[in-house]
Parts: structure tokens; C-alpha cells; sequence
């Protein structure tokens, strides 16, 4: 196969493309439910990203009063067979410890009651919306988790490929000897748009 | 047919020039929110506010909040030329409003106690702007502007979608490139789903 420069940037184009299709659709609708957050909101009513009790129960172990705070809900979560990524609101000295534990098919809230040793357990029941949300605002290389990590990996991937659309396709654009009107045209449209809007608003 | 092909191609091509901006601006922000470390002082904290002024000002805080806090803010703004999209939120006598910017937001603060109204704007900072121009999204705020944002975010996300739509016919259509197209697009189909069942 002769493969030109001009053909090797299309298949990359492409091939990339292909491959980070599944995050373009999640990033492509929970785009839609951000800018009609209102309307989401509104067609779910109230119940819209509210928590349920799942259960309440005794804590069967203890903490020193020094414990990490990362280090108690990393514990709860193995105890309670919800390992993963997840953030802690309050200090470990808190009588509250509250960790959500941040998955695609539903997330957890889990209340630590220190002083009485019992754990609170919520979950947000799994719509579309919330579900696209998470997907969405997950990103970074901080959680402890390979998996969490590799969905940081694939994120820094759409960006490359997103910069790599824009390149290739100025190029691709400048191959097409009778598209180059109207695509400098779309493009100084584009450009002149977003340049009034950055400016004003 | 090659009608369909050519047409396609035309508009597949054609939102990209016009949408140019925001795939820049969405990668670039999408890879501060990825490395936010990189972008952060040691304090963490976002660039400081600048005061701008502080002067005296006499208005009754509506006994609700909702529309009527809205409707305060609107005046406050007004009486002091200052106009935008904004929030606003009321701790016992202050209210604060975020006068939203892309370069650089406006916060007033006004103590009912005091009868004082403080301006200050925040430093401008290029990564701060990105992650701003990711962030802005709704048809909330007045001003046709903010709804023609609004409506170009909604354009990016469709476009996305006639992106992914277009570019699989395209892909068909070249059948030398179908076995490795789809193990790319298994590929990425496979590492989802094994993501979302191991997050």
C-alpha cells in the first residue's frame, strides 16, 4: 500500500476517531442535558439527583483517632464491597464521615456516624442524565484505582485526537481545492463569532 | 450514490471549519481539568479577586429569594451600569452577585448592614478563561449572547453526533479501511465497557 502523508493523516483521522467514538457520544449528550439542565430537572422533578437510603447498619470496626480520612472510607468501601474511586467530605476527627463513592451506574453516599459506629448507605438511583453527568465530569490521574487512571488516559487520548481532528482537517481542507471558499468561509464565521462572544459576554 | 457521499463529506468538513473555536477551546480546557496540578499554585486556590470599589448603597433585600432576590440584583447592577448574565445568593444580610465573563467575572458584595456595595473583579488568568468558556452552558441568563452561546453549545453537541454519524458512512465507504476500522471501533467500544463495569 502507498501511504502518502496526505493518506496517512486521513486514516489517522479516522482510525482515531473510531476508536474514541463511545466517549464522543457520552460527551456529545451530556452536553445536551448541561445546557438543558433546567428542562432535565424539570421532566424528573424533585427526585432529580436526590439520594435513597439503601440501608443503615453497625460498623463493625474501628479507627484510631489519628486514621487518614482516605484511609476510614477506603475500609468502609472494602467492607461494604464498593471499591473504587471515591472523595471524602469531612476530616477523619468528624463524627460524620461522608464518602461518596463516585460510580457510572450509580452513585453511593455513605455517612460514617463515628460516635455511634453505624453506617448510613444511599444510593442515587441510575437515570441517563446523572449517569451521562458522571461519565462526563470524570477525568484526572488522582485516584488510586488503574481503572480510574486508564479513563484519565483515555481522556488525555480525546483531547490529542480533538487537537489532531483540527490539524488534519485544516489540512484535509486545504487538499480540497473547491471546498477551500466556503470552508475559509465557515471558518472566519466560526472564528468571528466566538471572537464577539469572548469579548462581551 | 455519490451525492450523499459528496454531501457527507461537504458537511462533515464544513461544521468543522465553523465549530473551529470550540474544539479548541474544549480540548485545551478538557486538558486543565485532566492536569488541574499543573495549572494550580501551591495554595490551590483561583486567581485572586481585584477590589474595584466600594461604595454606599441603600436597597431593601426582598423578604424571598428566587425571582425577587433576581430582580434585586438586576437593579443593584443596573444602578451601577453594570449588566450580564449572573447568580446570585443571599447569607442572612450579604448578597453576593457573580457578574459572569469569560475574561474576567465581576463579584458585588453588599452588606444590607453596612449599606455598602463592593465591586472586585478576578485577575485574569488564560487557563481560567478556557475552563470558563468549557463551563458556560443554558439558556438561563438573559441577553441574546448568552442564548446564542447556549445554542453553539448545543450545536458543538449535535455537530458531534453528525460528526460520528457522517464519518461512520465515510468510513464504510472506503472498504480497504473496514478491518482496521473495526477493531478500532471495538477496540474503544470493548475499553468503555470494561471501564464502566471496573470504575
Amino acid at each position: 500500500m502507498n501511504l502518502t502523508p496526505s493518506k496517512l493523516i486521513r486514516r489517522t483521522h479516522m482510525y482515531l476517531a473510531l476508536f474514541v467514538t463511545p466517549w464522543m457520544i457520552v460527551y456529545a449528550l451530556s452536553g445536551l442535558v448541561l445546557n438543558h439542565g433546567q428542562f432535565i430537572r424539570g421532566f424528573y422533578g424533585e427526585k432529580f439527583g436526590q439520594f435513597e437510603k439503601v440501608e443503615e447498619r453497625d460498623y463493625p470496626g474501628t479507627f484510631s483517632a489519628d486514621a487518614d480520612s482516605r484511609l476510614i472510607a477506603r475500609q468502609i468501601l472494602e467492607h461494604l464491597n464498593l471499591t473504587g474511586s471515591f472523595n471524602v467530605q469531612r476530616g477523619a476527627n468528624a463524627a460524620k464521615v461522608i464518602i461518596n463513592r463516585n460510580a457510572p451506574f450509580g452513585a453511593y453516599r455513605i455517612t460514617y456516624l463515628r460516635p455511634e459506629n453505624r453506617l448510613l448507605i444511599e444510593k442515587q438511583p441510575l437515570i441517563a442524565p446523572t449517569f451521562l453527568n458522571r461519565l462526563h465530569f470524570r477525568h484526572g490521574y488522582e485516584q488510586p484505582f488503574l481503572s480510574a487512571k486508564s479513563w484519565g488516559f483515555i481522556v488525555d487520548l480525546v483531547i490529542v485526537a480533538m487537537v489532531f481532528w483540527v490539524v488534519s482537517g485544516i489540512w484535509m481542507w486545504w487538499e480540497i481545492k473547491p471546498a477551500r471558499a466556503w470552508g475559509a468561509a465557515c471558518a472566519l464565521l466560526g472564528f468571528g463569532i466566538f471572537g464577539v462572544m469572548l469579548a462581551t459576554i | 450514490m455519490k451525492n450523499w457521499n459528496l454531501l457527507f463529506r461537504r458537511t462533515h468538513l464544513y461544521l468543522g471549519m465553523l465549530l473551529l473555536p470550540w474544539m479548541l477551546i474544549y480540548s485545551l480546557s478538557t486538558f486543565i481539568f485532566n492536569h488541574r496540578g499543573l495549572f494550580e499554585d501551591e495554595s490551590g486556590q483561583p486567581p485572586k479577586m481585584i477590589p474595584l470599589w466600594e461604595r454606599t448603597c441603600v436597597v431593601e433585600l426582598p423578604a424571598g429569594g428566587g425571582e425577587a432576590l433576581r430582580e434585586m440584583a438586576r437593579r443593584v447592577m443596573a444602578d451601577h451600569g453594570i449588566s450580564g448574565p449572573f447568580g446570585v445568593q443571599r447569607q442572612g444580610t450579604r448578597l453576593t452577585i457573580n457578574v459572569q465573563n469569560f475574561r474576567q467575572p465581576l463579584r458585588l458584595t453588599y452588606d444590607a448592614g453596612q449599606h455598602q456595595l463592593r465591586a472586585e473583579q478576578r485577575e485574569f488568568a488564560w487557563p481560567e478563561v478556557i475552563v470558563r468558556l468549557h463551563q458556560r452552558t443554558g439558556y438561563g441568563q438573559e441577553g441574546l449572547l448568552s442564548k446564542v452561546w447556549a445554542f453553539f453549545v448545543d450545536l458543538f453537541c449535535v455537530t458531534t453526533l453528525v460528526w460520528i454519524g457522517t464519518g461512520l458512512y465515510l468510513w464504510w465507504k472506503l472498504p480497504v479501511t473496514r478491518g482496521w476500522g473495526f477493531a478500532a471501533l471495538g477496540g474503544g467500544l470493548l475499553t468503555i465497557l470494561i471501564l464502566l463495569g471496573t470504575l
